[in-house]
C-alpha cells in the first residue's frame, strides 16, 4: 500500500441539497490498489459524498482530487456505478447494449465502435459470467444479474478507479461473493475500488481500507484501526447489540494474519 | 352586459366543487388526470347529442360520465397491461378521447339542428350559456360531490400520504382511489361547462394550489381550496361580464391562473418571494450578531471592556463577515449597542452584555458539539457559527443547564458566564 | 398534387415528432410534451400578430425564439419545483394557453389563427400558402417541415449516445460528462419549435398523439433502442396513411382521424399483448 500517493484526496468537503448540508467538513484519503469501503448508518451521507465526488452534486465548499487532479480532467479513468434502483430497467436495451455504453465515454458522439471495443465488451461480459445472456432484454434480469451487468459496464470503461454505490444491496449471496472476488482482482492489478456500503458487519471482511462516515468523518484507515468500539459508538450512536456483535467479529478478524 | 344572478350561483357552487376536486387530486399528485378526464367530456356529450339530437342536462351528465369513465378505465387498463409510464398513458388517452370528441363535433356540424352551438361552447366554455333550469342540477351535483369528498376525508389521508400504513389499517386504498377517479370523472363536466373542456383543469389546479400553499394541513387545504375555487369562478364571471368580445372560458382560467401564480409566489410557508425576504433579513441580523461577537473578541484580547477598536481590528476578528460593515455598524449604533468616536468604535454597556451573551452561546455550542456530539474540535467552530443564529431561547436555556460547570471552550477560551469576565 | 403536399407535410412532421417522442416516452414525460405544446401559444400568436402587421413571414423566427424560451422555463420549473411539480406545470400551461386564446380573440383580424385551428389543425389547407422557389411554387408548410425534420433527424443521430444514456441512466451519463440536462432541455426546446411550425397543419391534439403513440407502440414491441426508433417511424407512416383515408372516408378532421386510429392501434396491441 502506497500511502504517499493517494488516489483520492477529499479536503474539507461540505455538501448537500437546498435544505442544507448532509456532509460536513469531510476530509480523507484513499491509497492506491485497495478495495476501500465508505461505511456508515442510513442517512450518513454516503451516496451524497459519492455524487459530489463525480461532479453530479456541486459541493458547498471543499475539494475532491483524483491523482491530484480535478474530476473533469480524469473522468475517463473513473467508472461510477450508480445504485441500480436509480436506473430505468424497462429501457429497450439488451445486456450487450448496456455494457457497450461503457465504451461511449472514450468515443464521444461520433467515433465508431471498433473490433477492439467489441472485444473489450466480450471480455467484460465473460468476466462477470454474463456472456451467455448478452442478447437478453434488461427488463428480464434478476437483481444480481443487473448488478453484474452494471459492473461489466464499468469494466468495459477500462478505468483505474471504480466507484460503486451500494453494489451489494438487493443481490444474492453468490453474486455478492463473485462481485467481491472480482473487485479484489481489480485491486490486485493495481486499480483502486471504492464501495459505498451500509452493512458494518461485512465491512470488516470485505475491505482493506475504511472511511467511517456519519455526516462527518469519524475515522479513516485499515479496518482494524477504524472499527474500534469508540469509533462505532460515535458513528452509530452507542447501539449495544451492534457493538456486541461487532466486537465478536472483530476479535475473530484480528486472529487472522494481518494482510 | 350583466349576468343574471343564477349564473353566479352556479359559478360559486361549481367553483367550490372544482377546488375540492383539485385539492384531493393535488395531494395524490394526480392533477394531470383531471386534464385527461376533462378533454374526454366532449366525446360523451357530443355522442349523446348525435344520438338524441336534442338534449336535457341530465342526459348530458350521463353522456359525460360515460366517456370520462371510459377514459379512466383506459388509463388503468393500459397502465396495468404495459410497462408504459403513467404520464405517457395519460397523453395517449387524452389525445385519443379528445380526437373522438372532435370527430363527433365535426359530424354534428353537418346536421341541421338548433342546439349545436352548445357543443362549440363546451370546447372553450361560455358562462352566459348556463340556463336557469340547469342551475338546480349543478348545485345539487356540486353539493353531493363535495359531501362525498368530505365523508371520505380520512381516506384521503391514507391514499395520499401513506397508502402502505392505510392497508395495514384495513383501509380499502384501491377502492378509494377508484372512487376519487369516479368523483372527478362525474364532476369535471360541471367545470368544463364554465371553462371549456380544454382549460377545465386550470380551475381545478389554481384553487388547489392556493389552498395547499396557504395551509399546512389537509383539513384546511380542502376548505381553502373550495373557498378560493368559488371566489375565482365568481371573479372570472364578473370579469367576463365586464370585458366584451373575449371568450369567457379563457378569461376565467386566465384570471384564476394569474391570481394562483401570484399567491403562490407570496404565500407565507412556501412562497419564493417571502422566503427570499426572510433569508435576506436573516443574513442582516446574523451580520449584526457577528459584528458584536468580533467586538467582544477584540475586547477580550485587550482585557479592557471600554477599549475603542478600529474597523480593521474588527474585520480581523470576524470569521463570517457581514453583508455590509458600514450599514450594520450604523444599525447597531441606532439600537444603542455601539458608539462611534472619531474613527474608532466603542461597545455600550448594553452592547457589551449582548456581545457577551452571544459569545457564551457560541462557546457553549462548541462545547456541546465536541463533548456530546463528539465532533472533532477543529471543526466545531464552523458548525457553531451556523447554528448559533437559529437557536431558540429554550434551547439556549437547556445548553446553560447542561454545561453549567464548564469554564473553557474546546479551544481553551473562557466561557463568559454572567459575573465572570 | 395537393394531397401529395398534405401527405408529405404530415409524414415529415410525424416523423420528427416520433423521433423526439421515443425519448419522451422512455423518460415518461408525456404530459410535459402536452404542457409545452399548449404553453407556447402566446409565443405563436405574437409572431403571427407582428408578422401579419408587417406582412412578413420571417416573424416566425420571433415565435420560435419565444416558444423556446417558454419551454425552457417550464422544463426548468418542472425540474426545480419540489412541491407538486405537476400542479405548477398544469397551472402555468393552462394559464398561458388561456392567454394565447384571449390574444387570438383580441387581435382576431390581424392574427391568422382561430381556436379550432390551434386545437385540431387544418391539414387540408397546407397547399394554400406558397413560396416561390426558382420556377416552382412550394407550399410554405412543406419547406418549414423539411427544415425542422432535418434538424430533429440530425439531432437524434448526433445525440444518439447521450440521449440514450441520459434516458437510461442519468447519473452515469452525468458522471461521464455527457450533460444529461442539456439534452433534456434540447428535447423540450425542439418540441416547442415543432409546435410552432406544425400547429397550423396538425394542431395540438394530433401533435400530442404523434409524439407519444407511435413511440409507445414501438416501445411495446422493440427490444433495443435503435429498433424502437426505427419501428416508431414505420408505425407513424402507417398511421398517417390509414388515418388520412379514414378521416376522408367518414369526413372528419384529418388530425382527429389519425389520432383516433393511433389510439385504437395502441389499445389493440395492449389487448393482444400477453401480460
Amino acid at each position: 500500500m502506497n500511502q504517499k500517493n493517494p488516489v483520492i484526496k477529499v479536503t474539507n468537503l461540505t455538501a448537500g441539497y437546498d435544505t442544507g448540508p448532509v456532509i460536513w467538513g469531510v476530509s480523507f484519503e484513499i491509497p492506491e490498489g485497495v478495495v476501500a469501503g465508505i461505511v456508515g448508518p442510513n442517512g450518513a451521507g454516503k451516496s451524497t459524498l459519492l455524487k459530489v465526488m463525480v461532479g453530479i452534486l456541486k459541493p458547498h465548499s471543499g475539494t475532491v482530487l483524483f491523482w491530484n487532479k480535478e474530476y473533469s480532467e480524469v473522468y475517463k479513468r473513473i467508472a461510477y456505478v450508480p445504485q441500480k434502483e436509480e436506473v430505468d430497467w424497462t429501457f429497450p436495451a439488451t445486456v450487450y447494449d448496456v455494457v457497450m455504453m461503457g465504451r461511449w465515454v472514450h468515443k464521444g458522439l461520433w467515433k465508431r465502435i471498433t473490433k477492439q471495443d467489441k472485444e473489450i465488451v466480450r471480455q467484460a461480459l465473460e468476466t462477470v459470467e454474463m456472456w451467455d445472456y448478452r442478447n437478453r432484454q434488461i427488463s428480464k434480469l434478476s437483481g444480481g444479474q443487473q448488478q453484474r451487468v452494471f459492473f461489466a459496464r464499468a469494466l468495459a470503461q477500462d478505468p483505474d478507479l471504480f466507484l460503486l454505490d451500494e453494489p451489494f444491496a438487493g443481490v444474492d449471496m453468490k453474486t455478492e461473493e463473485t462481485l467481491l472476488e472480482l473487485l479484489k482482482q481489480q485491486a490486485s492489478k493495481g486499480k483502486t475500488v471504492v464501495v459505498v456500503h451500509h452493512n458494518l458487519f461485512t465491512a470488516a471482511e470485505h475491505f482493506q481500507w475504511l472511511v467511517l462516515l456519519n455526516m462527518h468523518v469519524v475515522s479513516v484507515g485499515p479496518p482494524e484501526e477504524v472499527l474500534t468500539s469508540e469509533n462505532i459508538e460515535r458513528a452509530y450512536g452507542g447501539h449495544l447489540p451492534v457493538l456486541a456483535k461487532l466486537s465478536q467479529r472483530l476479535s475473530s478478524l484480528r486472529e487472522k494474519p494481518t494482510r | 352586459m350583466d349576468l343574471p344572478i343564477h349564473i353566479f350561483v352556479a359559478l360559486a357552487f361549481i367553483g367550490w366543487f372544482s377546488g375540492l376536486m383539485g385539492a384531493v387530486l393535488l395531494v395524490h399528485h394526480r392533477v394531470l388526470i383531471g386534464d385527461v378526464l376533462s378533454h374526454s367530456v366532449l366525446a360523451g356529450v357530443a355522442f349523446v347529442f348525435l344520438l338524441f339530437l336534442e338534449v336535457s342536462f341530465p342526459l348530458l351528465i350521463a353522456g359525460a360520465i360515460a366517456s370520462t369513465l371510459l377514459a379512466a378505465l383506459l388509463i388503468e387498463f393500459i397502465k396495468n397491461r404495459t410497462p408504459l409510464k403513467e404520464d405517457v398513458v395519460l397523453g395517449i388517452v387524452l389525445a385519443f378521447m379528445f380526437a373522438i370528441g372532435i370527430a363527433f363535433l365535426a359530424v354534428s356540424q353537418k346536421i341541421p339542428s338548433i342546439e349545436k352551438a352548445m357543443l362549440n361552447t363546451l370546447l372553450l366554455g361560455e358562462v352566459s350559456a348556463i340556463l336557469p333550469n340547469e342551475v338546480p342540477y349543478m348545485v345539487i351535483a356540486s353539493i353531493v360531490g363535495s359531501l362525498v369528498i368530505w365523508l371520505l376525508y380520512k381516506g384521503w389521508f391514507f391514499t395520499g400520504f401513506d397508502p402502505v400504513f392505510g392497508q395495514t389499517q384495513q383501509v380499502p386504498i384501491n377502492r378509494l382511489r377508484k372512487i376519487l377517479l369516479f368523483i372527478v370523472a362525474s364532476g369535471i363536466l360541471l367545470t368544463a361547462y364554465i371553462s371549456g373542456v380544454v382549460l377545465a383543469v386550470g380551475l381545478l389546479i389554481a384553487p388547489a394550489l392556493i389552498g395547499r400553499f396557504f395551509s399546512t394541513r389537509l383539513y384546511s387545504t380542502l376548505l381553502l381550496s373550495g373557498l378560493s375555487g368559488a371566489v375565482l369562478a365568481v371573479l372570472g364571471g364578473i370579469v367576463s361580464a365586464k370585458v366584451e368580445g373575449l371568450s369567457t372560458g379563457p378569461l376565467i382560467i386566465f384570471s384564476a391562473g394569474l391570481i394562483g401564480l401570484l399567491t403562490i409566489l407570496f404565500s407565507p410557508h412556501y412562497g419564493i418571494v417571502l422566503h427570499r425576504i426572510r433569508y435576506v433579513l436573516f443574513k442582516w441580523s446574523r451580520g449584526q450578531e457577528n459584528i458584536l461577537r468580533a467586538a467582544y473578541k477584540v475586547l477580550e484580547r485587550t482585557g479592557n471592556t471600554s477599549y475603542a477598536f478600529s474597523l480593521e481590528e474588527l474585520k480581523q476578528a470576524c470569521d463570517d463577515p457581514p453583508p455590509s460593515w458600514t450599514i450594520l455598524l450604523k444599525v447597531l449604533e441606532m439600537k444603542g449597542f455601539v458608539k462611534q468616536s472619531g474613527n474608532k468604535w466603542l461597545l455600550t454597556p448594553q452592547g457589551l452584555e449582548k456581545a457577551k451573551r452571544l459569545t457564551r452561546l457560541h462557546r457553549l455550542l462548541e462545547l456541546y458539539l465536541s463533548e456530546i456530539v463528539k465532533i472533532a474540535p477543529e471543526k466545531v467552530h464552523s458548525y457553531a457559527e451556523s447554528l448559533e443564529h437559529i437557536i431558540t431561547p429554550e434551547v439556549e436555556q437547556r445548553l446553560y443547564e447542561l454545561l453549567r460547570d464548564k469554564q473553557y471552550d474546546p479551544h481553551k477560551k473562557p466561557v463568559p458566564w454572567n459575573g465572570s469576565g | 398534387m395537393e394531397w401529395f403536399w398534405v401527405i408529405l407535410v404530415l409524414l415529415l412532421v410525424g416523423s420528427a415528432a416520433s423521433l423526439l417522442g421515443s425519448f419522451i416516452v422512455l423518460k415518461g414525460f408525456g404530459m410535459l410534451g402536452d404542457a409545452i405544446s399548449h404553453a407556447v401559444l402566446p409565443a405563436i400568436v405574437i409572431g403571427y400578430l407582428i408578422g401579419g402587421i408587417y406582412d412578413n413571414n420571417w416573424f416566425l423566427i420571433l415565435s420560435i425564439a419565444l416558444a423556446v424560451l417558454t419551454s425552457l422555463t417550464i422544463e426548468w420549473l418542472y425540474q426545480r419545483t419540489r412541491m407538486y411539480p405537476d400542479g405548477i406545470m398544469g397551472l402555468i400551461f393552462t394559464f398561458l394557453f388561456a392567454l394565447g386564446l384571449l390574444m387570438i380573440d383580441l387581435w382576431t383580424y390581424s392574427v391568422d389563427l382561430d381556436p379550432e385551428c390551434v386545437l385540431f389543425g387544418e391539414a387540408a389547407y397546407i397547399p394554400f400558402s406558397f413560396f416561390l422557389i426558382g420556377n416552382a411554387l412550394i407550399p410554405k408548410q412543406l419547406i418549414l417541415s423539411v427544415i425542422i425534420w432535418l434538424i430533429i433527424l440530425i439531432f437524434t443521430f448526433a445525440g444518439y449516445r447521450p440521449l440514450a444514456l441520459s434516458t437510461f441512466d442519468r447519473i452515469y451519463a452525468h458522471s461521464i460528462k455527457m450533460h444529461p440536462s442539456l439534452w433534456q432541455y434540447s428535447i423540450s426546446a425542439l418540441v416547442a419549435v415543432l409546435t410552432v411550425i406544425a400547429i397550423e397543419s396538425v394542431g395540438i391534439v394530433l401533435l400530442l398523439s404523434i409524439l407519444v403513440v407511435p413511440a409507445s407502440i414501438a416501445f411495446l414491441w422493440a427490444k433495443r433502442l435503435h429498433s424502437m426508433i426505427f419501428l416508431a417511424q414505420i408505425v407513424n407512416a402507417t398511421l398517417i396513411f390509414l388515418g388520412l383515408l379514414f378521416a376522408l372516408y367518414v369526413d372528419i378532421p384529418i388530425s382527429a382521424g389519425i389520432a383516433i386510429l393511433g389510439g385504437l392501434a395502441l389499445l389493440t396491441i395492449t389487448i393482444l399483448k400477453k401480460k
